[in-house]
């Protein structure tokens, strides 16, 4: 399952050639990431109480949190989630807590440019976020084919 | 039920302030998403700059009508430039990651108690619009058939929709001209673009300047329609909304923007009044009047689900040109 889901996000169309049902692997994975999304729902509501606006709320903190972290790795999840959390706590010595958040997602932004892989992200999977940079060690088909599977227009034909 | 009375306010908010804001923001996306492939989904960040520039310098620095004009654009093209120049050489979504961030970054500023004194916190900036309408030329308001508006209505309904009509020129230019078809291009296939020798990066800051520019404009007419400029407006829902009118009508399409508001501003507001005087004349029992906000937007909310999974080019839209990978 975890080698056909990476087969998936490098190359849709290629990973069905061996059998891989895609949309079955996709269902799948939909259906743990909601689980584990659900748990920590209940897991925050249990300190935080029940407000119809808490997913929203939290969203972004999310997605900093992961990225930070690493996309593509579970660690860097938790460790980019871990620093996030720490710092928007922390960061109230330092700022008017009402803009604790802001201070989260200041520096997602500024990660995002330093170093756009997060901290535990994997360098050579990521290497292509770089459209520009070519190597030498990576085979040429697969970096077009990343590149192209990164737009969310379809490939012409 | 009256339904003369449902129909006439569903026809006059399709054509009102809403529809025109919703369009120009839509427009400016549409040069940003529909023609390049850029994933903006902070346009609410540029509606909020160039509110909150005119804002500020009507009412905090005293400056008149047109410069708070310039100072909002400014304001617009520094944000694009902020925003696209680190981000662009990345994949698609890492300009969206940003670009939400950064719409959030300036709605939370702008609320915050620090900033009280320049932006107003959470009540935000009132009472600066005088000087525009002090140029209206419409002495009284305006009953043509279901159509009803007071004369400031009016006014800035006439100027927010000619800045429809000349923005949507722009695009229709814009689009068939050489850098038009280099942003087609770019959204189809940037390596071909690049294989070329254009700078695929020096394009896209353009498009995101140029479509973060059109859609200020709807935060002028913002601004000025509502009187007012409250940092809660214009959070993430206004980007969606903005998106939502986009897909409606068909991205990629100059006159998608358009058509795409004017049917989902009728559309809301049908649904709207005529839930409320099903409820209030009695005719449906089971909800309450306090409920019909919440309602309106389920209803929103699964039309545009079905919208994308059937019909994802909109209205207007080739479905060769545009096929949102629904994953």
């Amino acid at each position: 399952m975890g080698k056909a889901s990476r087969a998936i996000a490098d190359n849709p169309a290629l990973a069905s050639a061996p059998g891989i049902d895609v949309n079955r692997v996709v269902s799948i994975i939909w259906m743990a990431g909601a689980a584990l999304a659900a748990l920590a729902g209940v897991v925050y509501s249990l300190s935080n109480g029940i407000s119809w606006q808490q997913g929203f709320q939290l969203l972004l903190l999310i997605f900093a949190g992961v990225t930070l972290g690493g996309l593509g790795t579970a660690v860097g999840a938790i460790v980019g989630s871990i620093i996030v959390g720490t710092m928007i706590q922390v960061s109230t010595l330092f700022i008017p807590s009402e803009l604790k958040n802001v201070g989260a997602l200041a520096v997602l932004i500024i990660i995002l440019m330093i170093r756009p892989q997060g901290i535990l992200g994997r360098r050579r999977g990521w290497a292509e976020l770089w459209i520009g940079e070519t190597s030498s060690v990576r085979p040429s088909h697969r970096a077009s084919a990343f590149r192209r599977s990164s737009s969310p227009w379809p490939r012409s034909a | 039920m009256d339904w003369g009375n449902v129909f006439s306010q569903a026809i006059t908010q399709g054509i009102g302030i809403q529809a025109v804001i919703f369009a120009l923001a839509a427009i400016g996306l549409n040069v940003q998403f529909g023609y390049t492939g850029l994933l903006n989904f902070g346009q609410s960040g540029f509606l909020a700059v160039a509110a909150y520039g005119l804002g500020v310098s009507i009412a905090m620095m005293g400056w008149s009508l047109w410069v708070g004009l310039l100072v909002g654009i400014a304001a617009a093209v520094v944000l694009a430039l902020l925003l696209g120049a680190p981000t662009l050489r990345l994949r698609a979504d890492y300009l969206a990651i940003v670009t939400i961030a950064a719409a959030e970054i300036l709605r939370l500023v702008f609320r915050s108690v620090t900033f009280n004194p320049v932006f107003g916190g959470s009540d935000g900036i009132n009472r600066f619009a005088d000087d525009f309408y002090a140029l209206n030329p419409f002495n009284a308001g305006v009953k043509i058939g279901p159509v009803d508006f007071s004369e400031n209505d009016m006014w800035i309904v006439t100027i927010g929709w000619i800045l429809v009509v000349v923005m949507s020129v722009l695009v229709f230019l814009m689009m068939r001209s050489p850098w038009g078809r280099v942003i087609k291009a770019i959204r189809e296939d940037e390596d071909a673009v690049r294989s070329l020798g254009k700078s695929v990066y020096a394009y896209k800051l353009q498009a995101l300047t140029i479509g973060g520019v059109m859609g200020c404009f709807g935060g002028f007419v913002a601004a000025i329609a509502l009187q007012s400029v409250q940092p809660d407006y214009y959070g993430t829902d206004l980007t969606f909304f903005a998106y939502a009118v986009l897909i409606l009508g068909g991205a990629a399409r100059v006159l998608g923007p358009i058509v795409g508001s004017v049917v989902f501003w009728f559309g809301l507001v049908l649904i709207d009044s005529a839930l409320s005087n099903a409820v209030s004349s009695g005719a449906i029992t089971f909800i309450q009047s306090t409920q019909v906000g919440q309602i309106r937007y389920w209803i929103l909310g699964i039309s545009l689900m079905l919208l994308m999974i059937y019909r994802p080019q909109g209205i207007l839209g080739d479905k060769k040109e545009l096929s949102l990978d629904a994953r």
